[in-house]
């Protein structure tokens, strides 16, 4: 349901968002336990689609394009594998305007998951999605606050909620 | 997203579901309704044997037929009995820290699972019968096999 792909790139993103320099690849590879070769091309989508930036240098490396509050769970899946809507029905003529109802369902459902992921910033999921070697389980957001998603981790709060900003509350209920 | 597996799976389903109580399908008529490559098809549907959800009968008026009403038979049934949703239950990392779900983790479990319940809450019968009432889209599907409760037709599985 969830491709390796996106997996991957996910855990690249919560070890940018939860560490205070620019990583190199090695480091981003060595931490998420991602394959070096696969890492790069998921860094390669994800500098393309100006989610992180990328510095040459004895100190470069990737870091954050902007504030993980202001990125979503969704803008990293459009990155690198995008999730793709039924506009029409797969075995009706291509003017067919209107969807049957079994590719409505299933089209809802795929709409549900994006709405999902819209909501969901990086701030309420970075921490211990990818944790860096050594340190064991972080608790901490980039900003050095207790991170409320590892300590309370009721099933039904919202991780994030958009908008809520890097400092902001992570859990809204 | 949702795996061709899966979509070739609903689609014979929602075939047999139109049909009339008594028909049966035969596996060549499903593949040209549904427009499923046949050895594809035949996969599918040992599957839905498999899980219960068809049954194959022998003979002349034999094929698939739903082994329980459409109403009592769910998309999630369907997908499970094909290609099963898999939750995350621990986090991939394999960090032996991480006896809980990470928030991400969580976040993506989450998702699956509410794709998990909206698929339990709709049965075949939704899907199937709208589209014959509606002669709504997808009319390959539903619209022509309701002409197709054809006695004489031998059963060529």
């Amino acid at each position: 349901m969830i491709s390796q792909t996106v997996e991957y790139a996910l855990r690249a993103m919560s070890h940018l968002a939860s560490v205070h320099h620019a990583a190199t690849s090695v480091e981003i590879a060595g931490a998420t336990k991602v394959p070096h070769g696969y890492l790069s091309k998921i860094m390669r989508d994800l500098v393309c689609a100006e989610l992180v930036r990328s510095f040459r240098g004895r100190r470069g490396g990737f870091i954050l394009a902007r504030d993980p509050g202001a990125i979503s769970v969704l803008d990293i899946v459009k990155a690198v594998d995008p999730i793709h809507r039924i506009e029409r029905c797969p075995l009706d003529e291509p003017l067919q305007t209107t969807v049957c109802p079994l590719h409505r369902c299933l089209d809802d459902a795929v709409a549900h998951i994006e709405q999902s992921f819209a909501r969901a910033t990086l701030v309420g999921v970075a921490g211990t999605g990818a944790p860096a070697r050594g340190r064991g389980r972080s608790r901490r957001n980039p900003d050095g606050r207790a991170n409320p998603g590892v300590a309370d981790r009721s099933e039904n709060a919202e991780l994030s909620v958009r908008g809520d900003g890097i400092g902001g509350r992570s859990i809204s209920r | 997203m949702l795996s061709q597996t899966v979509e070739y799976a609903l689609r014979a389903m929602t075939h047999l579901a139109a049909l009339p109580s008594d028909a049966a399908a035969n596996s060549e008529t499903i593949a040209e309704r549904t427009q499923v490559p046949k050895g594809y098809l035949s996969k599918v549907l040992r599957d839905l044997v498999v899980a219960g959800l068809i049954d194959s009968r022998r003979g002349p008026n034999g094929g698939f037929a739903l082994a329980r009403p459409a109403s009592r038979i769910s998309i999630l049934d369907v997908v499970n009995a094909t290609d099963p949703l898999k939750r995350i239950e621990h986090c991939p990392l394999g960090n032996p820290a991480h006896l809980d779900l990470c928030p991400l983790h969580r976040r993506l479990d989450d998702a699956i699972a509410m794709i998990e319940r909206e698929f339990g809450r709709t049965s075949l019968a939704e899907v199937a019968a709208s589209s014959v009432r509606t002669s709504n889209a997808c009319r390959t599907l539903v619209g022509l096999t309701v002409q197709r409760a054809d006695p004489h037709r031998r059963d060529a599985r």
